[in-house]
């Protein structure tokens, strides 16, 4: 499986974006996303920022992955003790055919929003608790970015040592 | 200048309207369209002939299909107002900019025009909207042969008969011509598919490519693009004329019978095409056992000469034998007269609706045919008189006629007790009736016969709907799906409509709620039985090799078609895009359709989440703009408002909308289809054009619009 | 410390590895496989833990900087306003980032943080020499034993094990003060704010109270040198999705001469956001 990550700034803009593949195919050559969907990946993202602004002010999430499309029905369902689970990782918010979309705001509305997936046509399965980790993961190495006093919010995060610990996160929360 | 559903529908061929916003209840004026009751025209050869002859048009049933639609907007004769509009805006120019030979030149135009102008002015006298009044001017016809002047008049008043204007889309009456029942059956068959998608595909390659011819890249393209999606949507709902066992909406109510007086044809040949006409379920061999001649009404158009007083009397005279000796109505049409040669001719468009091979055929002919004005009009006030005092009357006596012998005692029945109904046995055997159980025709396929029970009912639902009375409809449909669980092709359509009525009808009730508990599972159950009946036929396909899944599949894509796009005209389009949405998509993963036919449904997915927009956004937008309350708030209003609006933050699906838009001119590069991707690209060009990945070389936005530059240099 | 900021004690990484981030021009990168071995590339400020460490400046060096900062934009200024947008602007800076720093802190259970508190050799071990745990979820063995080790991430420079579950975002206006009230007050000057008051003739106002500002203390005479705070109070809040302006008032009386209000005033955009969402 292959995931293309986005940290998506308050105006759409992209501050970090990564494409982790998995593992290698028969002929050594990397398994990354096909080139159509290289081409498309970033508007499959941008296009499910609607949802992920529906539900960044819900004030209960499930996390069953039913947040989708349907924003905020059904809330009676939810029992009450939930209002005091954490309510940055959003989960899967979106799919687009066999693609699923999860996403993860941090406290400072930072979108962290991610593509799985290879192809259009199988669906994935997603390990919520892993994804879960890496997002929470990579949200301390943003909030040790902003600490940087040269750097200024929503400017690109080109540092190398920033990527070369998201990859190892990927490696260990993503690479199967 | 009015702007009717004739002309949104046929918008490519007005493109002087394209700024005009999509009408309301579009679809729902379509549906109505879809399902409007069928006129067959059937005229002597000697009649075809003399038409022919005169108007270089090749039959009756060719000239009346013109008149099909609303015919209270009258739309053929709008085409002239619509002409000598465009020559005063001409004339306007031309006096600023031209010399003055030209001028003198506009001069005599316009005294020609003034002419005009003075003769339908002495005929504007009776603008009220009464039926009867047309009755009135039937009498006068006959006693004055003044025919000339009077016919103008409603011209002058189209405004008020402008369907678009209606508070209420059912409240207008559509119909539709067909040829003659035997030729449908020569031509469809019975067990024929509601559409083909391959037709359907060409179809839509000819729209596109005269959309290509008549319009740039830079036309105000919203409308017109909508106007295309109606066009195609309708087309997919409506396409055939075929003949439906397990419904009734194709099936002809009122059958003309045209005879040519000028040529001499007189009572006694009437009299023979009337019992030829009753006699088609013995004589035509393979007659549908569900259908019935008693069902539909006969009605003679007598063609003569208006200049001729002799002929005039002569058909007064026939009309009133027919009524008394064959109790059949008659319409009178002067379809000649001499003093047409000095009207005005208009240039007839094609009708709204109409059957894609026809359609077909006129794009390769691309013959055009002209009437003059004053027997269009005519023409129209005769078939209002078809309509209003003939056709509806006869439906509302079967109606009512349906509902006293087999709604009401069927309904009584079911509320007595259980014991009682034991001691009655089988109820449908005691009436006389035959029994509820379909039977097999001369080919082997079973069906209710035009006698059942089951089958009238059915009648008597779709008949209810096609007059607009929704509650009759509905509950008629709803007491009819216990006696057809057995029958799971009838029982799909019956859900199917089940839920179109509500949709259609309730459309201010329909809630959340109401969706979510009646509606949908409608919908679904029905889309379940069809899919069981596509399944049973390919299990025996695989034995047999014939039959095909597809007639059935087709009924499954018009059904998700008509029911997302009436889901779409909900009022609250946050709770109802979901399931008009989720139908599309699965018409897309499902269904067989063609290339360019699956782009328009991405394309109406994004038009989906366009509208996507929670209602307390509308309310927002309404009390910031505080303009006329009352006016909807239209998409446009909602993208110009600032985007970044803390509040309306994710209340709508502006960017999904614009992926789908996106996705769409990716697909329609595929196919080479360069206007319109330049149209979406255009549409998407604001969310995209600042963007870092609207900007990024690597991407499609970016490579779509290099392909398009590319392709327009060549 | 300085030797960490030296970290570049391995000749063989720049072979190994091409060292460039991401690329904003260019967008995502793949990721290679054989990057899986390669170290990560040192970093003072991804390695230290973002744990709170018990590190005190003293009054008199921050109230010198403070005045340092102030003259600085005084000079710089032709009007008051500007002053003060200008020394609001450095308060904002601060604010944006202690937002996710604080929640992130406020996270891990208080019994972890006294438990792991910096760990004595954590800041010698902090840089490429740590434990050897990560490599194991990489299945391409045959390269991994080659002299590289790859940076454990269970190693005390992530939080990850030491937070089950993160704080919630704060939705709601009255929570979201109530933390600058506490933690952001605490982190700042090591005790809450004097007090957190709803006013009761406006809807959207709110204020809190400093009976004796740390920062100002030193300083008589103007009042405006308050927008610092102010800022960072802004900062704070409109990072996190509460638009609002913030302004100081002097609330003087015998016992707290120097105390200050300071006054926030949401968006009326807020407020209805608020009603929208929880119910009015």
């Amino acid at each position: 499986m292959s995931q293309y990550f986005a940290i998506i700034g308050k105006d759409d803009n992209p501050v970090y974006e990564a494409e982790f593949s998995g593992k290698l195919g028969p002929q050594g050559q990397i398994q990354g996303f096909p080139q159509d969907l290289k081409e498309l990946n970033p508007f499959i993202l941008h296009a499910s920022l609607d949802i992920i602004e529906d539900l960044q002010w819900q004030p209960n999430l499930s996390l069953q992955g039913g947040a989708a499309g349907s924003g905020g029905s059904g809330g009676f369902l939810r029992s009450r003790n939930n209002t005091n689970a954490s309510n940055c990782y959003l989960g899967k918010v979106d799919h687009f055919y066999g693609i699923i979309i999860t996403a993860y705001l941090t406290y400072s509305g930072m979108k962290f929003v991610m593509l799985h997936g290879n192809s259009v046509s199988t669906t994935v399965q997603i390990d919520d608790n892993n994804v879960k980790s890496f997002y929470q993961d990579v949200h301390e190495l943003y909030t040790k970015t902003i600490l940087n006093p040269f750097y200024n919010v929503g400017d690109p995060i080109s540092s190398a040592s920033f990527d070369s610990r998201v990859r190892a996160l990927a490696r260990k929360y993503l690479g199967k | 200048m009015t702007f009717t559903y004739e002309n949104y529908m046929n918008l490519i061929f007005h493109l002087d309207k394209v700024h005009e916003n999509v009408p309301q209840d579009i679809s729902k004026r379509i549906v109505s369209n879809a399902i409007a009751p069928v006129i067959t025209v059937t005229a002597t050869v000697e009649l075809d002939s003399h038409i022919s002859e005169e108007y270089g048009i090749d039959s009756f049933y060719t000239l009346l299909r013109y008149f099909g639609g609303c015919i209270s907007d009258r739309d053929q004769s709008n085409e002239y107002i619509k002409k000598t509009e465009d020559e005063q805006k001409s004339h306007a120019l031309n006096k600023v900019n031209l010399t003055t030979i030209e001028e003198t030149k506009v001069k005599l135009n316009e005294d020609e025009k003034m002419e005009e102008e003075l003769q339908s002015d002495q005929n504007v006298i009776n603008p009220t909207n009464d039926p009867t009044v047309n009755n009135n001017y039937l009498d006068v016809d006959t006693k004055t042969d003044n025919l000339l002047p009077k016919s103008s008049q409603t011209t002058r008043n189209r405004s008020r008969s402008n369907s678009l204007f209606q508070r209420d889309s059912t409240q207008s009456q559509f119909i539709r011509f067909t040829r003659p029942i035997e030729d449908l059956l020569y031509s469809g068959g019975t067990g024929d598919m509601l559409f083909d998608y391959h037709t359907l595909e060409i179809f839509l390659g000819s729209c596109l490519k005269m959309v290509e011819k008549y319009t740039t890249d830079d036309i105000d393209h919203k409308t017109l693009q909508k106007s295309l999606y109606h066009r195609f949507f309708s087309s997919a709902i409506s396409s055939t004329n075929c003949l439906s066992p397990y419904e009734s909406f194709n099936h002809p109510i009122v059958s003309l019978i045209a005879i040519d007086i000028t040529k001499g044809q007189n009572y006694e040949l009437a009299r023979d095409l009337l019992i030829a006409f009753k006699n088609q379920n013995t004589t035509i061999n393979n007659f549908p056992i569900f259908m019935s001649t008693n069902d539909i009404l006969p009605v003679f158009v007598l063609c003569y000469n208006g200049s001729s007083a002799e002929e005039s009397e002569k058909s007064t005279e026939l009309s009133k034998k027919i009524k008394k000796q064959l109790f059949a109505e008659c319409i009178r049409m002067p379809l000649w007269d001499k003093r047409y040669s000095d009207d005005i001719t208009v240039k007839l468009h094609q009708p709204a609706m109409s059957s894609l091979d026809e359609m077909l055929y006129v794009f390769q002919t691309s013959k055009t045919d002209k009437l003059p004005l004053t027997l269009i009009n005519l023409i129209y006030d005769q078939l209002e008189i078809l309509t209003n005092d003939l056709m509806i009357p006869f439906m509302q006596r079967k109606i009512t006629f349906w509902e006293e012998t087999i709604l009401q005692p069927k309904k009584s029945l079911f509320q007595g007790t259980k014991l009682f109904r034991k001691f009655m046995g089988r109820p449908s055997m005691t009436n006389g009736r035959q029994e509820n159980i379909p039977i097999k025709d001369n080919q082997g396929n079973e069906y209710f016969a035009s006698t059942s029970n089951v089958f009238l009912l059915r009648k008597l639902a779709d008949w209810s709907m096609m007059i607009s009375d929704f509650k009759t409809a509905y509950t008629t449909f709803e007491s009819l799906l216990e006696d057809i669980e057995m029958y799971p092709k009838y029982l799909a359509s019956c859900l199917e409509w089940c839920a179109v009525c509500i949709l259609m009808g309730a459309q201010n009730i329909v809630t959340t709620k109401m969706i979510k508990n009646d509606v949908n599972p409608l919908i679904e159950r029905s889309l379940d039985v069809y899919g069981n009946c596509a399944l049973l036929l390919n299990s025996i396909a695989e034995s047999e090799e014939s039959p095909d899944t597809e007639p059935v599949r087709s009924y499954e894509t018009r059904c998700m078609l008509i029911t997302s796009e009436l889901f779409l005209s909900l009022s609250d389009t946050w709770t109802s895009t979901p399931y008009a949405l989720s139908n599309l998509e699965t018409i897309l993963s499902e269904c067989k359709l063609g290339a360019c036919s699956q782009i328009m449904i991405w394309e109406r997915l994004s038009d989906c989440y366009n509208l996507r927009t929670d209602p307390r956004v509308k309310h927002k937008l309404r009390s910031n703009i505080s303009t006329s309350s009352v006016s909807e708030v239209s998409e446009e209003e909602i993208k110009k408002q600032d985007v970044s609006s803390i509040v309306l933050k994710g209340l709508t699906r502006q960017r999904k909308a614009s992926f789908f838009r996106l996705l769409a001119a990716k697909k329609w590069a595929e196919q080479h289809q360069w206007r319109q991707v330049s149209w979406c690209l255009n549409d998407i060009s604001e969310m995209y054009q600042d963007t870092v990945f609207g900007k990024r070389e690597s991407l499609i936005y970016q490579k779509l619009k290099r392909n398009l530059l590319e392709n327009s240099k060549k | 410390m300085t030797d960490k900021l030296i970290l570049t004690g391995m000749p063989e990484e720049q072979n190994v590895h091409s060292t460039t981030g991401y690329e904003y021009i260019i967008g995502p990168k793949q990721s290679l496989p054989n990057e899986a071995n390669a170290p990560y590339i040192p970093s003072k400020i991804y390695s230290e833990s973002i744990l709170y460490k018990k590190q005190q400046v003293s009054l008199m060096s921050m109230a010198f900087l403070y005045q340092e900062l102030i003259s600085q934009i005084y000079k710089n200024s032709k009007t008051s306003t500007e002053f003060e947008t200008k020394l609001s602007n450095h308060g904002s800076n601060i604010g944006f980032k202690l937002l996710d720093l604080l929640n992130l802190r406020a996270s891990v259970p208080s019994s972890a943080r006294s438990s792991t508190f910096l760990p004595s050799n954590a800041s010698l071990t902090g840089g490429n020499t740590g434990e050897t745990g990560g490599a194991s979820t990489n299945t391409n063995t045959s390269t991994i034993l080659t002299g590289y080790i790859d940076k454990s991430y269970e190693s005390n420079e992530s939080l990850s094990n030491m937070i089950s579950q993160l704080r919630r975002r704060d939705l709601k206006i009255i929570d979201i003060l109530q933390f600058i009230h506490g933690s952001v007050w605490s982190y700042l000057f090591g005790a809450p704010s004097n007090d957190l008051v709803k006013s009761s003739e406006r809807e959207n106002e709110y204020m809190i109270v400093d009976n004796e500002p740390v920062l100002t203390q030193f300083i008589s005479g103007n009042f405006s040198c308050n927008y610092f705070m102010c800022g960072l109070i802004k900062g704070f809040l409109s990072q996190a999705g509460f638009e609002c302006t913030v302004s100081p008032h002097p609330d003087v009386d015998e016992i707290y001469p120097n105390r200050v209000v300071y006054l926030i005033k949401f968006e009326k955009q807020v407020l209805e956001r608020e009603a929208l969402k929880f119910g009015a």
